[in-house]
């Protein structure tokens, strides 16, 4: 569905990322691991536009949107939550869901709203309050929601647990298995390393900007080399 | 006492053509971070156009209002998209320049076709006002106040509840989250711009229709317009009207109680003292 090809990008006389290849295969949960700094967002950010690749391709269920206009990827189904949410604080929960919505000219866009409501019943009953007086937990819901909003076909989750108290933390990530099965492949960017290969099915692991691990989620889970570096076993 | 009752009433219709001018200006600044020096000149270009429509075509320039907005919404969109957007994201100081640039062009090209003479627009009613308990209430200014209660009323229904008005909100509170949700930056700012540039054109008719005006009127209406964002706040439907309102009154009292020529201290006094106290704005953000 996904394909990176030796994708390199930074920002103005600074490399970020190197040489990174990467594939992510219809209905499949994907977990890309790292330390602070190794690219992560980078790439997210990368994909999705917002940042330019400097060489290397993506493509995208066969069409390339390396370099494409944000606009563009959105509308092939491409979506991000991104790390520290980026709500439109000002504007109400139901007005963030529907801006997510932006580019969707269908009919169902009510029923939408109400399959959120309904993974979400709190961003309901807060439906006409400002997006920026939610809780921590209720912002990082909103954002999820919001870029379900757009029925993306792939997602890419940001970090969703930065910050978050471990209750949220599991309720958001059952979600994310919930997601999956209604039918949107996922690109999991966490902090939590065993939570996040627990639920994946593959994982990649980026260090200093290159990657430099790959494989099942069971994989490495069990190799040495990563249980020491990320879980500290 | 019914000499005050007259200069209130004067003092609030003043605050319907500073209202509408400030409901362009503060919509630029709001939602783009856009201080546009041009805007005086963009009033007093719509006021030359309702001159050449009421002259050539015989179209009352209040009639031609719906023609005016639309020609500088046109207008308005392809200023933004080709001219303004190209330093829009760089520092104030560009923004700042450019418009200052356009501005100074504008007013040259205005001296050129239109001459540096004063003029007016010849209505019938231009000078004629409605009486009601022994007040005056001038016509053009009356009908300017319930222009600027129409549309703030229909730009707040635009903005909240239109999808095109909601992706004007969301730009205005973040660019890269907005670019996320698929927004096209470029023409949501060509869409602003173009809707404000319409919303400076009508109160470049009504200022046409009450006053006599030249070329270099523009300066004044943009610092009319300046003050009265900064006392509603910028970004708001309601701050031009709250603004226009307390600027007009005060403008008002005070020309009789210092003398007229003491008004410019009372805009920029007025001005220094918000800036100090509550650099918000009286009711709520600027930008």
């Amino acid at each position: 569905m996904l394909a990176i090809n030796n994708l390199s990008t930074g920002y103005g006389d600074t490399q970020v990322l190197w040489d990174i290849s990467l594939e992510i295969n219809e209905g499949e949960i994907v977990a890309l691991i790292g330390v602070n700094g190794a690219g992560k967002t980078t790439l997210l950010k990368t994909l999705m536009g917002l940042n330019t690749p400097w060489s290397g391709n993506v493509r995208f269920r066969g069409q390339e949107i390396g370099g494409k206009d944000t606009y563009y990827i959105v509308k092939q189904g491409l979506n991000m939550t991104p790390q520290g949410r980026w709500l439109f604080a000002g504007m109400s929960v139901e007005d963030n869901l529907l801006t997510g919505a932006y580019l969707r000219r269908d009919k169902e866009i009510k029923q939408d709203l109400a399959r959120i409501y309904g993974f979400f019943p709190r961003l309901g009953e807060r439906r006409h309050q400002t997006a920026g007086t939610l809780s921590g937990g209720e912002q990082q819901m909103c954002a999820l929601g919001r870029s379900l909003m757009s029925r993306p076909a792939l997602l890419l989750l940001d970090e969703m647990s930065l910050g978050l108290a471990p209750i949220v933390v599991d309720m958001l990530l059952d979600l994310v298995s919930e997601i999956r099965r209604q039918g949107t492949t996922i690109l999991l960017v966490e902090q939590d390393v065993e939570e996040a290969l627990r639920r994946a099915d593959r994982g990649y692991v980026l260090e200093g900007g290159r990657i430099v691990m790959s494989g099942t989620s069971a994989g490495l889970l069990s190799d040495e080399k990563l249980r020491v570096a990320y879980l500290g076993l | 006492m019914h000499l005050w009752l007259q200069v209130l009433v004067n003092g609030i219709l003043q605050g319907g053509i500073l209202g509408i001018s400030a409901l362009a200006f503060s919509l630029q600044w709001g939602v783009m971070n856009l201080i546009n020096l041009a805007h005086g000149s963009f009033q007093v270009l719509a006021a030359y156009l309702a001159v050449l429509i009421l002259q050539h075509l015989g179209l009352d320039p209040l009639l031609a209002v719906p023609l005016i907005f639309l020609v500088f919404f046109a207008w308005g969109y392809l200023v933004q998209f080709f001219l303004i957007n190209r330093v829009i994201t760089s520092n104030l100081f560009m923004t700042l320049l450019l418009t200052f640039g356009m501005d100074f062009v504008l007013a040259n090209l205005m001296i050129l076709f239109f001459t540096a003479d004063f003029k007016s627009i010849n209505t019938p009613y231009a000078n004629s006002s409605w009486q009601w308990f022994g007040l005056q209430f001038p016509i053009v200014r009356t009908l300017a106040l319930l222009f600027l209660i129409v549309l703030s009323v229909l730009l707040w229904l635009f903005l909240e509840y239109s999808r095109p008005g909601r992706a004007i909100r969301a730009t205005s509170m973040g660019m890269e989250p907005a670019r996320l949700m698929g927004l096209k930056i470029p023409h949501v700012y060509a869409l602003t711009f173009a809707l404000s540039s319409g919303l400076a054109a009508i109160g470049g008719v009504f200022f046409g229709l009450s006053n006599a005006f030249s070329p270099a009127s523009g300066g004044p209406l943009t610092v009319g317009a300046f003050v009265v964002t900064i006392l509603g706040g910028a970004g708001t439907s309601w701050g031009p009207l709250a603004g226009g309102l307390i600027l007009g009154v005060l403008d008002a009292v005070g020309s009789v109680v210092f003398g007229p020529t003491y008004v410019n201290v009372i805009t920029f006094g007025l001005l220094l003292i918000i800036l100090v106290l509550r650099p918000n704005g009286v009711l709520g953000r600027a930008g």
